[in-house]
């Protein structure tokens, strides 16, 4: 799982009291506010956090940026700088009860914890920085202004091993085993409702929360790995249920692929019985996907 | 048909008290407690729906069914053989998802049927009532007995002949009124406190007893939403069983208002921008001991087969750590879960039935272990 989503789904996770995530922070009432919003500053210039959380109870709002490179950007930084409470209020729509203090926090690896800290200090920002560590989050410079919220952050202890991954669960750069396994229950899903057809797109916005507001090419990068892996699940562990369909592309404007076989509307004991197989079939494609020697399985001419 | 049930109710009453039990073939009124997911709830789709499960389609082709329409809207009877069962049922389906299905037949046959028809359909569940929720209804009159039925064979993930095995099971009836009592101790720690469900409650109920001393029913509520009915009172029956599926519905409900995950897109008012807001959450469910083995217990939960109807290849991100994207087979939905040892983080996408939480719930009690929990984030207790 990418730096991005690890990020976003702790941060959710705890803001919603997850099991097995330190609930420092949800008993300091945040809750996530907005991702992925972009609003203008106090000098009508663009930032672009990743994830906005706030507490009414505390009236703290911490906007964060996360960094998977060793940089920060010296004009980034400026315009986080610039961001005052009617910015939140009026532009952010955060209600201003939240945010009569708020924090930029950047967050980084660990291996670039010398590098990060640099851009923030020589520009005289008070930003929080914070480092993914082996058990969680360390703070190495400054610090949040609400001393309850510098609390809960100082060292974070966190489980990486058990993090939740439902709430955002790909993105363009996860694996294709990952799709494989979101994917194959969405087709199957679709099978039962007696549909001719499985549409990659259709599976594409049921599998990643957001699809429609996404620009065309990175929906398109998805779309590429959803294909991937329908299509070797139609030429091999459900080539009985499943043919890609290379005409209908032309109208339906995705990958499409026919549903041939469908048991799963037959008569009741026929219908557990497919759902056996097809288990079967479902793990073995997964396997298929995690195996980092497997043997790339190619059409055949004119299949 | 709430005369003739009345009528069945009461005469099975006095052949009790006379005789001091029922002949064999003599049959008590029951009434179950359904679940039903039609993507139209007119009547018409209604007995649709019905048509489809007790026909030849849910049945299969040693069945036989009948569905009558009765003079009001979303009230039916169905008559229905399969096999050698044969039985008749009143559906009142005036809630077009939380139906009520009575019946006089025998206990045996129309248990069957029913259990068929459930199994089969993919649009039918039952209730699954938590042993919490049994506990409340209890206390809706007086509490005169109780089954436990716990069996941990079904998700065998130990060597029940250890020297330091968990309950393989524990099974036990008891009438009278120190129930409360003896389900105390065994809840003790030191007795049997991960193995002792309560299965059945047993509870006399009065509409109004101050009205009405000799009008009761004395009802024996079972944790897969079936209700049996003695006592003299039909109204005191349908009364206690209304209390009991309100409760049951107003969670069911709860449940998918609040848990469902939800991303939504929200346009700005000075902008052509939207930003983004994630609503819903995950249900904690904790165990009271670790899962002892892992690979066995998600088999046995995610195998597509009753009574967990779940189905979903459990995919290891970690040591001992699983997600399983599964699809509940009741209504065919997607539902996401993170498992260790300890815990289990259940995600419901937007849409989904929140009876699918009810039923792994409750078959996690019955079937793994008596002192699971389930919370939200917050930390309160969900039955």
């Amino acid at each position: 799982m990418s730096f991005n989503l690890r990020l976003l789904n702790l941060f959710f996770g705890m803001c919603k009291g997850a099991g097995g995530l330190p609930r420092g922070l949800y008993e300091l009432g945040f809750r996530v506010e907005t991702v992925e919003i972009r609003f203008t500053n106090s000098d009508r210039r663009t930032v672009a956090p990743e994830l906005i959380i706030a507490s009414e109870q505390i009236h703290h709002t911490v906007l964060f940026e996360w960094k998977s490179g060793a940089n920060t950007d010296t004009d980034q930084l400026q315009r986080y700088s610039r961001i005052t409470t009617e910015d939140l209020v009026a532009k952010a729509y955060l209600t201003r009860g939240k945010c009569t203090i708020h924090d930029i926090a950047v967050i980084g690896k660990d291996e670039h914890r010398d590098r990060i800290p640099i851009g923030i200090e020589e520009g005289g920002y008070d930003f929080p920085v914070l480092v993914v560590v082996a058990d969680g989050l360390e703070t190495i410079l400054n610090g949040f202004h609400v001393a309850e919220t510098d609390a809960a952050f100082r060292r974070l202890t966190v489980n990486w091993d058990t993090l939740p991954t439902t709430f955002f669960p790909v993105d363009a750069d996860s694996e294709l085993w990952e799709f494989a396994e979101h994917a194959i229950p969405l087709v199957l899903q679709e099978m039962q409702k007696g549909s001719p057809r499985v549409l990659a797109n259709e599976i594409g916005k049921d599998i990643v929360p957001l699809w429609e507001t996404m620009r065309p090419d990175y929906q398109g990068r998805l779309e590429n790995k959803i294909e991937a892996v329908i299509d070797r699940a139609a030429r091999r562990e459900f080539s009985n249920y499943l043919h890609k369909n290379e005409r209908a592309k032309a109208r339906t404007h995705t990958p499409t692929w026919d549903v041939m076989e469908n048991p799963l509307v037959g008569a009741a004991d026929k219908r557990l019985k497919a759902w056996k197989a097809m288990l079967k079939q479902h793990k073995a494609l997964v396997e298929y996907f995690k195996d980092e020697h497997r043997q790339e399985d190619l059409p055949l001419r004119g299949e | 048909m709430a005369e003739r049930l009345q009528q069945v109710m009461s005469h099975a009453y006095t052949d009790l008290e006379e005789r001091q039990q029922l002949e064999a073939e003599t049959s008590l009124l029951k009434t179950y407690l359904v679940e039903a997911h039609s993507e139209n709830s007119t009547h018409g789709d209604i007995r649709a729906l019905l048509r489809g499960a007790f026909g030849q389609e849910g049945l299969g082709e040693r069945s036989e069914s009948h569905i009558h329409e009765t003079e009001e809207e979303f009230f039916y009877s169905v008559d229905v053989k399969w096999a050698t069962n044969s039985a008749e049922f009143y559906v009142d389906a005036s809630d077009q998802r939380f139906w009520l299905l009575h019946s006089v037949s025998k206990s045996t046959a129309a248990d069957r049927i029913l259990q068929r028809v459930i199994a089969n359909d993919s649009h039918l569940d039952t209730a699954w009532l938590p042993m919490q929720l049994l506990e409340q209804v209890a206390a809706m009159g007086l509490f005169r007995g109780l089954g436990l039925d716990f069996d941990r064979r079904e998700v065998p993930d130990v060597d029940f002949e250890a020297p330091d095995a968990p309950v393989e099971y524990l099974k036990m009836q008891l009438w009278g009124n120190r129930a409360r009592e003896v389900l105390n101790t065994l809840r003790e720690t030191h007795a049997f406190a991960d193995a002792t469900t309560l299965s059945k409650v047993r509870v006399k109920h009065w509409l109004d007893r101050a009205v009405d001393q000799d009008s009761f029913t004395l009802d024996d509520v079972k944790w897969d939403g079936k209700i049996t009915a003695r006592g003299t009172s039909f109204p005191s029956h349908i009364n206690l069983v209304t209390s009991v599926y309100r409760t049951y519905a107003e969670k069911v409900k709860g449940f998918e208002e609040r848990f469902s995950l939800r991303y939504e897109a929200a346009q700005m008012a000075n902008a052509r921008r939207s930003h983004y807001t994630v609503s819903g959450e995950p249900f904690n469910i904790t165990f009271s001991r670790p899962i002892a083995d892992m690979e066995k217990f998600l088999d046995s939960v995610f195998s597509g087969a009753e009574p967990f109807r779940l189905w979903g290849a459990p995919v290891s991100l970690g040591r001992n750590y699983f997600r399983v994207t599964a699809l509940d087979l009741h209504v065919t939905h997607r539902i996401t879960f993170e498992i260790t040892p300890d815990f289990m983080r259940v995600y419901l996408v937007d849409g989904s039935c929140g009876n699918s939480i009810a039923r792994l719930y409750t078959n996690l009690q019955h079937y793994y272990d008596s002192g699971v929990t389930l919370k939200s984030g917050e930390g309160d207790t969900l039955f």
